[in-house]
């Protein structure tokens, strides 16, 4: 392959990006459905309607912007950023635990005045972004358990860990799975995934188990099982997110027509929870047509995936896909009753800037990753690139192994 | 978007990828994969929720919804006989706590709030504005109905002040709200208290009118029964069954505001001055049997009646019977008239005792009035004249009378809580018994029978049934149905009725009534001063003092009565009833515009102007009047004794209760 061909430049992804506008168009229309009822009840809102979706609007333009400009970045220009960003998201996480602004009872956002951001955001770009960046540099890592993929969940787990103090489980379980799901794409194998997963899970029922069966970890964890048995308690809101889907039927009971929405009903009929509102106006064809937009961006951004050559390029498509798909998938889980309750905003529907700017800025960079499928960093250039890019660092330079183990064989083309 | 920052040949939008070298083992399509199956999955349980449990979600959704309202129906007002409002109705607040708002935090963020502060935070800013309320019962109580029902808020506070609520409602405590309701209030709440009664939180009659014309108050309350939002509004569309609110019809009552409030600043006077136990004045309108006014001391204020004692409640006027004493006389010496068993010719002698059987009755104070007349005997207030006057009568015959003029039986005049008073049957009357009878001692009435039975000597002789209830309101606005007025009952002929008036006049001209003169109007009453029976003794030293009577004579419009118990200091009816008389009639005929009668020739009543001394009443009404408490210069009638302003009170409150839902 000439030089030429390896940094050949091609259109970004169309349908990554016509899906991305398509969730962000209908997310903020979707805000301000959910919202304008509960902004013209309650006091701070000033009894503006639009209060919410204004700053919406403002959180979109900025993630636009975002996007925009990530779009523009060089992907790999970002792997010196890797290490870097992971400390300052790890500092920052233990900065908001030492002083942050609580909001229902969680610590969460640091910063003064207007301007707070939740670190926890920033952080699950941060480590898809150094797990790209090792993983492709030492590929071999995946295969050993301990030394390698055990090292790398460590560092996972110091992150999950501090977020899940905060406490904000739904954000540390999104991130892990993220981590599984980069780790296994780069080749662990499925068995210790598998493994780990159960060991997870397992893990996770201990701790809610902490304060025994009446702790409210576990309530909240049983609850959506049977959630009209605890209706005025932890079920409240989940019997109500029932309700709303449930109400609304195949088609929906109208766009606007929602009465979860109103003030009292459901909470967080704008945040965590709007995909109810979504299925109570818009019924089934309106649930699943996000996820039929989900599908296709998953779709879009495992295939830039698959193409791109480069091992980095391609391990952080799969992580900031992987990222937005798991987070869509607990986020619908929790709201269908599916699984056990945890406070995920949904991807670009949600009401929040704090998840939909670093989302937007995470499809900018996988739109830059489309389009460069070829890029190879120039001091390798090797006649056989495939075998080379799975067991050789990037640099400086190593020599092969003599041995190669036995799961590189599989990984091979 | 597609523009890139260089311009290579072989890029563009429809440039295709070629198949690249893979970077990633093919675990990649597992990952695809299983997200895929994931999305599919949700795909499958919202096919399920929306779809196959679409009905039933229906249906649970809009029982959570469904609820079924009272609307609470506007009870009716309480006017007086111009329709000056008496009682009508306001809005009040109820505090309420909600238990889920309590519990859970609110979405909006507040540094350093947490659900506890929160939950502190309401109930110290409730403790702030309700200083005798107990949080801890409080927040037992929010605890344990959190647990269940649909709509589980707790009542803080009922009936409170409206703009203390709104107070409250401005501090936005967490879970606390405010729901307006109606209550009850009296525009001037010690005005006529004993007559009008009150309700109890709900807005039923507990006392007075309150409570027996609580029928017709109370109006039929509504139903709406529909789909609620959280906010308790019903959701438009969903209205399964409205029933709008009957209200609740106005009651005009016989009362006059103006000579009740007289009436009771009268009556204050002399109940302080005297120091006594209690003191009673009764208002009629002989003519009608109208209840003009009607108070007694010790009273209280029905907008605060929580502040008072069940004594002060009583309405002494209805409910006490009393010894009356030589009130009575008046009715004994009607009846031997009536019967001709005497005649104003008629002569007696009082020796100042009398032996009956084995007992001596004696005249006050051991005197004796020698040779009378039978004004004489009324005048004198004679004891052994008026048994003459019973023994002349016969038992069955006196007993009859008594019982033709009211003593008792019940008045029937709609007041709460009425006594008939003790009246024994004559056959078990001993010769004793029926001279005690004759001059008031051993019979029992209340203060309104007395007065009833004066009017039927002021009416020529006709007993007209007191009455409280002038008629029925419509609504508001709506006409006036009269009460049913019903014949009075011929009792003693006009004549033996103006043969007794005359004798009553000459109380007040020259007898024991001499207090009672009024400067522009002639006058007539009976005095009594009797000692009080209590649980069949007599109680030493203690009196009631009364003044029974009437003006102007030829034909009189108000019958008054007044009795102070146990007064300190001076205890003869007319020295401590009688101004009291006087005061109230002075305002009553002054507010009816009657020609001033004292005057040898009422024409020519305004030669006298400027006379000092004299002010007679033709002359009073042709010349502008000094401001009268009452009546403002236009003779329009004016609240004097208005507490709040009229405005403050909501005429036509139907106030949406938020604790009507069932």
């Amino acid at each position: 392959m000439t030089e030429a061909a390896a940094q050949k430049k091609f259109a970004p992804d169309w349908w990554l990006f016509v899906v991305t506008l398509l969730l962000l168009g209908g997310g903020v229309v979707m805000v301000f459905n959910a919202s304008y009822a509960l902004a013209a009840e309650v006091k701070y809102t000033g009894g503006d309607p639009a209060y919410f979706v204004k700053r919406q609007a403002l959180w979109a333009a900025i993630g636009l912007a975002g996007m925009f400009l990530a779009q523009r970045v060089p992907y790999w220009k970002l792997k010196g950023w890797a290490v870097p960003s992971l400390l300052l998201a790890i500092t920052m996480l233990a900065a908001v635990l030492a002083m942050g602004h609580g909001a229902q009872g969680a610590q969460r956002w640091i910063g003064y005045g207007p301007v707070k951001i939740q670190p926890s955001e920033f952080a699950k770009l941060a480590l898809v972004l150094y797990l790209a960046k090792v993983l492709a540099a030492r590929p071999k890592l995946v295969q050993n358990l301990w030394g390698g993929v055990g090292m790398l969940l460590g560092v996972v787990m110091l992150v999950v860990v501090l977020i899940e103090l905060q406490p904000d489980l739904g954000t540390a379980v999104t991130l892990l799975l993220t981590a599984l799901l980069v780790l296994f794409a780069a080749g662990a194998r499925a068995r210790w995934m598998v493994t780990l997963l159960a060991v997870f899970a397992l893990g996770g029922v201990c701790l809610a188990l902490r304060h025994g069966t009446d702790g409210y970890r576990w309530k909240r964890m049983v609850t959506f099982i049977n959630p009209q048995a605890d209706y005025r308690g932890a079920g409240y809101q989940i019997t109500h997110s029932k309700i709303a889907l449930g109400t609304g039927g195949p088609f929906g009971v109208g766009l606007g027509e929602s009465r979860e929405k109103r003030l009292g009903n459901l909470p967080a009929q704008r945040t965590d929870f709007i995909f109810a509102i979504i299925g109570e106006e818009m019924g089934l064809l309106g649930t699943c047509s996000v996820l039929a937009l989900f599908v296709a961006l998953a779709a879009r951004g495992f295939h830039i995936a698959t193409r791109t050559r480069d091992p980095f390029g391609a391990l952080l498509a799969t992580g900031i896909t992987g990222m937005v798909s798991v987070q869509a998938i607990v986020n619908i889980g929790v709201v269908t009753a599916s699984i056990p309750a945890t406070g995920v905003p949904l991807p670009f529907l949600s009401y929040g800037g704090s998840s939909l700017v670093p989302t937007l800025i995470g499809m900018g960079i996988l739109l830059n990753i489309s389009q460069n499928p070829y890029y190879r960093e120039r001091k390798r250039r090797s006649a056989e690139p495939d075998i080379d890019l799975l067991d050789e660092a990037p640099a400086p330079p190593r020599k092969r192994p003599e041995k190669v183990p036995a799961g590189a064989g599989r990984s091979g083309r | 978007m597609a523009a890139g920052t260089t311009s290579r040949s072989g890029r563009g939008r429809n440039a295709r990828v070629r198949s690249t070298g893979n970077a990633l083992p093919p675990h990649i399509v597992w990952v695809f994969g299983i997200v895929t199956l994931l999305y599919l999955a949700l795909a499958g349980r919202l096919v399920y929720l929306q779809v196959f449990q679409h009905e039933e979600f229906k249906q649970i959704a809009a029982e959570l919804r469904r609820r079924r309202h009272v609307l609470p129906a506007r009870r009716g007002l309480l006017l007086d006989r111009d329709g000056t409002l008496l009682v009508g109705n306001e809005r009040a607040g109820v505090i309420v706590l909600d238990p889920n708002l309590w519990y859970v935090a609110s979405s909006k963020a507040v540094e350093g709030d947490t659900p506890e502060a929160r939950r502190v935070r309401a109930l110290d800013g409730l403790a702030g504005f309700f200083p005798d309320l107990d949080v801890a019962t409080l927040a037992l109580k929010v605890a344990k109905r959190r647990a269940d029902g649909r709509f589980p808020a707790v009542d803080v506070r009922r009936q409170v002040d409206w703009p203390l609520a709104q107070k409250i409602q401005a501090a936005s405590l967490p879970g606390v709200g405010v729901l307006p309701e109606s209550r009850r209030a009296a525009v001037n709440g010690a005005l006529a208290a004993h007559v009008l009664g009150f309700t109890d939180l709900d807005g039923r009659g507990l006392d007075g009118l309150e409570k027996t014309l609580d029928a017709e108050l109370r109006g039929i309350p509504g139903v709406l029964e529909a789909e609620f939002d959280p906010q308790n509004r019903p959701i438009p569309g969903t209205v399964r069954r409205h029933e709008g609110a009957l209200p609740g019809k106005d009651v005009v009552l016989t009362l006059d505001a103006d000579v009740q409030h007289e009436a009771q600043e009268a009556l204050k006077v002399a109940y302080e001055t005297s120091k006594a136990e209690s003191a009673t004045v009764v208002v009629l309108d002989p003519r009608t049997g109208d209840i003009l006014a009607l108070a007694n001391y010790p009273t209280y204020d029905i907008n605060r009646r929580k502040d008072s004692t069940a004594a002060a409640r009583t309405n002494i006027a209805v409910t006490a019977p009393f010894e009356p004493g030589s009130t009575l006389k008046v009715i004994t010496v009607a009846a031997a008239l009536e019967e001709g068993k005497v005649s104003p010719d008629t002569y007696f002698y009082c020796s100042g005792a009398r032996g009956i059987g084995r007992r001596t009755i004696h005249c006050a104070h051991g005197t004796s009035h020698g040779r009378e007349s039978l004004l004489d005997v009324i005048k004198n207030s004679c004891n052994i004249a008026t048994a003459d006057c019973a023994f002349r009568l016969g038992k069955e015959r006196l007993w009859e009378y008594e019982r033709a003029f009211g003593f008792g039986e019940r008045t029937g005049s709609g007041l709460a809580g009425e006594s008939r008073g003790l009246l024994s049957k004559p056959d078990k009357w001993s010769d004793i018994q029926l001279s005690n009878v004759a001059f008031g001692q051993g019979i029992s009435v209340t203060p309104l029978q007395l007065a009833a039975a004066y009017a039927a000597i002021a009416n020529d002789g006709v007993w007209m049934r007191p009455r409280i209830v002038r008629g029925v309101r419509n609504g508001e606005g709506g006409v006036l149905r009269p009460a049913a007025s019903e014949p009075g009952r011929r009792v003693v002929s006009a004549e033996a009725a103006r043969e007794m008036r005359r004798m009553l006049q000459s109380v007040v001209d020259d007898g024991t009534g001499k207090a009672a003169q009024m400067e522009a109007y002639t006058a007539g009453g009976k005095t009594g001063t009797a000692q009080i029976a209590r649980g069949g003794r007599y109680v030493g030293g203690k009196y009631v003092a009364s003044f029974v009577g009437m003006a102007p004579m030829k034909d009189p419009k108000f019958v008054v009565l007044v009795s102070v118990t146990a007064p300190q200091g001076p205890y003869y009816g007319g020295v401590v009833a009688g101004p009291v008389f006087k005061r109230i009639l002075e305002k009553a005929l002054l507010g009816r515009r009657v020609p001033g009668d004292k005057a040898d020739v009422p024409g020519k009543a305004p030669r006298r102007r400027g006379r000092r001394g004299t002010r007679p009443i033709l002359d009073a009404l042709l010349t502008p009047r000094p401001p009268v408490p009452g009546v403002d210069q236009g003779g329009r009638r004016v609240r004097p004794w208005s507490l709040y302003g009229a405005e403050a009170i909501c005429y036509n409150e139907n106030a949406y209760g938020g604790t009507g839902a069932s």
